[in-house]
């Protein structure tokens, strides 16, 4: 009978397109890694001197500080939130931290404490407005952002912490080489690692998944919502702090406006690397990688000679190619499990 | 946990029953969706819980797990008060509701899903092999044959059922509720859940069945509860229902609905639809409404009648088949094609899609009329006020027209989203429940409102509804979809409630559009 035949081809059309959902988000990953090879052979072909190692070795020490910062980023993206005040974080707690090292030498073995505790923090305090006071992220963190710049302002009274001011050990990390790679390259794969495996095996990045990728699911399983949301936000702000540290011992000498603006470049590395702005879905893997190809696509152009509005046209339009993956992706998945109904009810 | 129901005191023979609703009453706003209902549960059986669109079935479920308050009465469990105030509580004392729409998260494994918020653990890690261990065990066990390491974006709806079953089943499961679980099956993996169910049952657990197929019904459960109007009309065992009393149980009810008989022949056809299909949601629909004549549409929730407007409307570009508006043919592509051509439609969540509840009733008035309430591309307010007025006096809207829709009853922003389309001079309306939820009263004036625009103004009309006898009191014909397919048109002299009910809960001839 036609009408038959006709459902079960509809049958097994249904069947690929659900499947489909599982597929896309697999092959999203590898879509980042395949355009990263791209771009190498690319840039290799225009200018052979990219491939080499003093070049690739600057392409990754740029990608470092990015990656770092991108996977706290993934964080609060992955709960289907952003944090925009991630580059004043590194900034207060890079200029605060060494400032007070460099007036009480007591307290230089305990830098990386102190920006931990800062950290958390700031972190908190965005989580809370988040996921406590509701306010959707996006204004919430851009009220921080300028308020934590607004302190280091204020703190710094157009001052600088100097070089010579900052602790010995911070300098020579900055400038260290392990294996012919920057120590910061190492202390980015470690902490890909680090978090990659925390979300994976702790219940903390397994909740900040499973709110991510459906919040009112999360409440029907008992999951405490704004306790995940903290917890990614301090997360997140953990890592920011240090990250600055980072950046500040590289730069050499701090001012107020240390890290300000990076958290576009970060968010755009967390996006490209396939973290879904809807959340739920992307590793900090990925996240890592999406640096990666931030930082080549900022040398590989320099290296070719383009402008800078061609450098920003082709960053840009990564971007907004990397999100219209995302939205089909996410599209085909959510087709599987519908969001609606149930609260109807309940209304 | 013992799944043994706890004898009574002093008479062992008398036994506790499992799960019972104690005058339970709700409402809302001016709708009475439970009123005063008391019925069992007993421990160990299939219980079908049966009744028409709006009979309470959902509203009862919601009191039971703890969704939604009641204004009065309890629920006993074991013979001991309990009053949950959400999901969770109910679940962690044993009472579990999987509904109709997967509630997953479709990033994460089926194992993930089924343990989430309550993982093995080594240590302070997740233990992902015990995890996947478990949830193995706890699908073999079920007889559901499913890859735990899958993620839930990839399962069918079904395979998705499965795995919300699988979480609630849990060593203290007492009572599942499983509302409409076949609905979206295959006749195979329908088999599949019935006999999942029937090992709850052996197991002591009661499983609570709502479902809208009486064969199914039959095949079952062993005690089956109508619920009616929101109120309790019987309780017994399937094997003394037979099915026209099962349907009689449903319908018959005691409101009456005015009809008044029409005076005016109808016109030539205005809206002409054939063949129109919607892969998984409608095939092969074809029917005619005149000019001047109300045709209602009737079916169960989910059998896609909704979707069908919503297809003649043009929000479904997937859909084949062909549309005539008065002789022309029209591509239903957009809703602002089909809103040139006279076509209008009222969606049923009208907070959702029918208002705009934060802007005042003349600015929703007027929102399809911009253009023709403009001079050199500016608004005119007095021309949009004057309009406003025109159309709340026409409608009889309560209140002023710069109050904001969102301080109106519910009846009242129904006329302001109606009045907002007749501002346009429309030829076709499409009304999708257009008294879903509103008082009595108003439903009357709404009923007179549809009459009068067929009657005077000539508007062909096509009206979705639930509610059967709204259905034959309002309509010139009836149409009755079920699955996805048209399975009764029926003139208004012959319609019945159990007429369109039987042809609503029939299995249409051929395989079921909705697979």
């Amino acid at each position: 009978m036609i009408a038959s035949g006709q459902t079960v081809l509809e049958g097994l059309k249904e069947r690929l397109k659900f499947s489909g959902g599982a597929a896309a988000l697999r092959v999203r990953f590898m879509g980042v890694l395949a355009f990263q090879l791209l771009l190498m052979v690319m840039f290799t072909a225009l200018v052979p001197r990219f491939i080499g190692w003093n070049n690739v070795q600057s392409v990754l020490f740029t990608a470092a500080i990015l990656a770092m910062a991108a996977v706290g980023q993934s964080l609060v993206v992955l709960t289907g939130n952003l944090d925009l005040s991630v580059g004043s974080i590194m900034g207060l707690s890079a200029y605060v931290v060494y400032d007070l090292a460099s007036q009480s030498p007591d307290l230089k073995p305990f830098v990386v404490l102190i920006a931990i505790l800062f950290g958390v923090v700031l972190g908190a305090i965005n989580g809370f407005l988040v996921a406590v006071v509701e306010i959707p992220s996006i204004v919430a963190t851009l009220g921080t952002l300028s308020v934590y710049r607004g302190f280091v302002s204020f703190y710094a009274h157009a001052t600088e912490v100097t070089s010579g001011e900052l602790p010995r050990w911070t300098r020579r990390l900055a400038s260290a080489n392990v294996l012919g790679v920057s120590a910061y390259v190492w202390l980015a794969i470690a902490l890909v690692l680090l978090v990659g495996f925390a979300l994976r095996a702790l219940p903390w990045g397994r909740n900040i998944y499973a709110y991510g990728s459906n919040p009112r699911a999360a409440y029907f399983y008992g999951l405490n919502s704004s306790r995940i949301v903290v917890g990614a936000y301090i997360g997140a702000g953990v890592i920011a702090a240090l990250v600055g540290l980072l950046l500040g011992a590289q730069v050499g000498n701090i001012n107020s406006l240390l890290a300000s603006g990076i958290e576009l470049q970060v968010l755009a590395a967390v996006v490209i690397g396939g973290v879904s702005i809807w959340g739920g879905s992307g590793s900090v893997y990925g996240a890592a990688v999406g640096a990666i190809v931030l930082a080549t696509i900022n040398n590989g152009l320099v290296l070719v000679g383009v402008q800078e509005f061609y450098r920003l046209l082709f960053q840009g339009a990564a971007i907004v190619a990397a999100v219209a993956v995302d939205a089909v992706v996410q599209r085909r998945v959510l087709s599987a499990t519908s969001r609606h109904s149930i609260m109807e009810v309940a209304s | 946990m013992s799944n043994e129901p706890p004898p009574v005191g002093d008479n062992p023979s008398l036994v506790v029953p499992r799960l019972r609703i104690s005058g339970i009453s709700k409402h809302f706003e001016a709708v009475r969706a439970l009123n005063d209902v008391s019925f069992d549960f007993a421990a160990g059986e299939i219980h079908a819980l049966v009744g028409e669109n709006g009979a309470g079935k959902s509203t009862l479920v919601g009191v039971i797990t703890g969704l939604i308050a009641p204004d009065t009465g309890f629920v006993e469990l074991d013979g001991k008060r309990v009053r949950f105030r959400n999901p969770l509580e109910a679940r962690a004392s044993g009472v579990t509701a999987v509904f109709q729409d997967p509630n997953l998260f479709p990033h994460l494994s089926v194992a993930e899903n089924i343990f989430t918020g309550n993982y093995p653990r080594s240590g302070v890690f997740v233990d992902r092999k015990a995890m996947a261990r478990a949830a193995r065990a706890k699908l073999d066990d079920l007889g559901f044959d499913l890859d735990v390491e899958r993620l839930v974006a990839g399962l069918t709806v079904a395979e998705a059922q499965f795995v919300e079953i699988a979480r609630a089943v849990d060593t203290g499961l007492k009572v599942l509720i499983l509302d409409e679980p076949t609905s979206a099956l295959t006749p195979g993996e329908a088999e599949k859940l019935y006999a999942v169910a029937r090992k709850l049952k052996s197991l002591g657990t009661t499983v609570v069945w709502i479902s809208h197929r009486m064969e199914e019904v039959r095949v079952l459960a062993d005690t089956v509860t109508v619920l009616r109007d929101g109120g309790h009309v019987q309780t017994s065992s399937v094997a003394k229902l037979d099915d026209d009393t099962m349907i009689r149980l449903m319908v018959g009810r005691s409101v009456v609905l005015n009809q008044v008989a029409r005076t005016e022949p109808v016109g030539p056809p205005r809206l002409v639809v054939e063949h129109l299909s919607l892969p998984g949601v409608f095939d092969d629909i074809s029917f005619e409404v005149a000019e001047g004549e109300i045709v209602g549409v009737a079916g169960l929730v989910g059998s896609g009648r909704s979707e069908i407007a919503q297809g003649i409307f043009g929000l479904s570009p997937q859909m084949t088949g062909v549309i005539r508006i008065g002789g022309e043919q029209v591509k239903p592509r957009s809703p602002a094609v089909m809103a040139e051509h006279g076509v209008v439609y009222l969606p049923e969540d009208r907070d959702a899609e029918g208002v705009i509840a934060s802007l005042s009733i003349a600015s929703n008035i007027a929102l399809p009329s911009t253009g023709r309430l403009s001079r050199f591309g500016f608004m005119q307010p007095r021309r949009e006020r004057e309009l406003a007025l025109k159309q709340t006096q026409a409608l009889s809207i309560k209140g002023r027209v710069q109050d904001l829709v969102s301080s109106l009853s519910g009846g009242n922003r129904q006329k302001v989203a109606l009045a907002r389309w007749l501002a346009t001079d429309p030829r076709v309306l499409l009304l999708d429940e257009p008294t879903h939820g509103i008082d009595v009263g108003t439903k009357a004036q709404v009923h007179d409102i549809m009459r009068n625009l067929a009657r005077e103004r000539r508007m062909a009309i096509l009206m979705i509804s639930s509610d059967l006898l709204e259905v034959i009191a309002v309509s010139d014909r009836v149409l009755v979809i079920s699955r996805g397919r048209l399975t009764a048109d029926i003139p208004i002299s012959e319609a019945s409630q159990e007429r369109i009910l039987a042809a609503a809960t029939s299995a249409p001839s051929g395989k079921d559009a909705v697979a």
